[in-house]
């Protein structure tokens, strides 16, 4: 193809995956265990719109890995970005609004889940131990300038159900 | 007389063509008519902000989620200002079944995705100018875009056949999420896919709902809505939120549970003739 859409995924290439501290979970001692959700709290959407692909204990893991369970992929999330700001100065500052039935602002960070009951139990066989990366895929067109990582969130949690 | 939305792969020429000079009709108001496409496509993100997305504070647990009523107001409301500006009393938005196999194997519907009609005409369900002279900046290629643009075709197809489910996942999702709030988290996470996988200005808050296509994948996501509530009924989950405000359309939650009250239905296609 054109030497246009060459440098677009050099430019995707060069976006930093996310590499969290490893979460601690003893498995395989919980017979019980029906469902395991690994959750993403406060995830900032201020960016370009992305697919976050999610690894598990594959911190080298990039956008040429292959989505596959042998690599530790688990599933994508996906966030509907804002671009940038187009607003006034403070247009885009996140207020607090503890009023749960009133509009929260726009930017409140947002909340994603994936299932992951399988891989967490075939992982947790062997290990206690669950470092997530999370891969970021910015959507063909969409206005962003490249910043290290733009993925960036509050907290992640792993949540068995019995 | 109902308006009958239709599935934009099965629409008839005479229906396309009707729709297409709607769309131009619309968008040739100026911004500073409020009845206008441009103005309206602006409450969603540049400049209005008022859309509902899936927000979800981790210091509060209840949440309203607004998203499919607020959005369901914001179709209404487009619909009725597309009837009055183009004369024609009964056009309704197509919607586009991003589960369907063509779809899956094509991407965007050839009716959006076309860049010229004939005689070499603009299609006006393909693009559209921003208003007010704005330009939004692609700092990926560097371009000022001064109409709404699209992402890379195959890039966009891949999210929509890894990302999006099929038809017969999506009815089993139907009947299987029985609670309201985590069937709308759920068509909002699949919603959003769609966003990336049109790219361009449709991957953009401020810039998606002047891309034309916007307003036929909101309809497929009131769709979706409405056949959950045929099965689990209408004001299921929203029996706390019936006096919330869905500016700027001038609606409550109350006024959007039943489509039918809104004078609306979904159809596959549509035959009519003027008698
Ligand atoms: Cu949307």
């Amino acid at each position: 193809m054109t030497s246009k859409s060459k440098s677009k995924s050099a430019s995707k290439a060069n976006l930093v995956p996310f590499v969290s501290q490893p979460l601690k979970l003893d498995i395989q001692k919980r017979k019980n265990v029906s469902r395991i959700d690994l959750e993403f709290w406060g995830v900032d959407h201020s960016g370009p719109s992305y697919e976050g692909r999610v690894f598990i204990n594959n911190p080298k893991a990039d956008i040429n890995t292959k989505m596959i369970p042998e690599n530790g992929y688990v599933g994508s999330y996906y966030v509907f970005g804002h671009g940038q700001c187009f607003g006034d100065l403070g247009h885009c500052d996140v207020m607090e609004n503890s009023d749960p039935l009133s509009p929260s602002h726009p930017l409140t960070p947002l909340f994603k889940v994936l299932t992951v009951t399988e891989m967490i139990k075939k992982i947790g066989q062997k290990t206690n131990q669950f470092i997530v990366t999370i891969v970021p895929n910015v959507a063909s067109g969409s206005m962003f300038e490249i910043k290290d990582s733009f993925v960036k969130l509050a907290q992640m949690q792993i949540v068995p159900y019995d | 007389m109902t308006t009958y939305r239709v599935n934009i792969e099965a629409i008839q020429e005479d229906q396309l063509a009707k729709l297409r000079s709607a769309y131009l009709a619309h968008q040739q108001i100026d911004y500073a008519d409020d009845r206008g496409f441009s103005h309206i496509a602006g409450h969603h993100g540049f400049p209005g902000n008022y859309c509902w997305h899936h927000q979800r504070d981790f210091r509060v647990f209840l949440r309203a989620r607004l998203f499919l009523p607020w959005h369901r107001a914001y179709l209404y409301h487009f619909e009725k200002k597309l009837q009055i500006i183009s004369g024609i009393p009964n056009i309704g938005i197509p919607w586009w079944d991003w589960t369907s196999e063509l779809s899956k194997s094509k991407g965007i519907p050839i009716a959006f995705s076309a860049e010229k009609i004939e005689r070499g005409k603009a299609n006006p369900l393909f693009s559209t100018r921003f208003p007010l002279g704005r330009r939004f900046l692609d700092p990926a290629t560097g371009i000022r875009h001064a109409e709404t643009w699209r992402g890379d075709e195959a890039e966009g197809l891949d999210l929509i056949q890894r990302l999006i489910p099929s038809r017969k996942e999506l009815e089993e999702q139907i009947i299987t999420r029985t609670d309201y709030g985590d069937f709308s988290d759920y068509l909002e996470d699949i919603h959003d896919v769609i966003h990336g996988a049109v790219g361009g200005g449709m991957s953009n808050v401020p810039s998606a709902a002047f891309d034309p296509i916007f307003w036929s994948h909101h309809a497929m996501i009131d769709r979706i809505w409405y056949k959950w509530q045929l099965k689990h009924g209408y004001d299921r989950g929203l029996e706390n939120m019936m006096n919330l405000s869905l500016a700027p359309s001038g609606l409550i939650v109350r006024d959007t549970i039943r489509i039918a009250e809104l004078g609306y239905e979904y159809a596959d296609s549509l035959a009519s003739v003027s008698g």
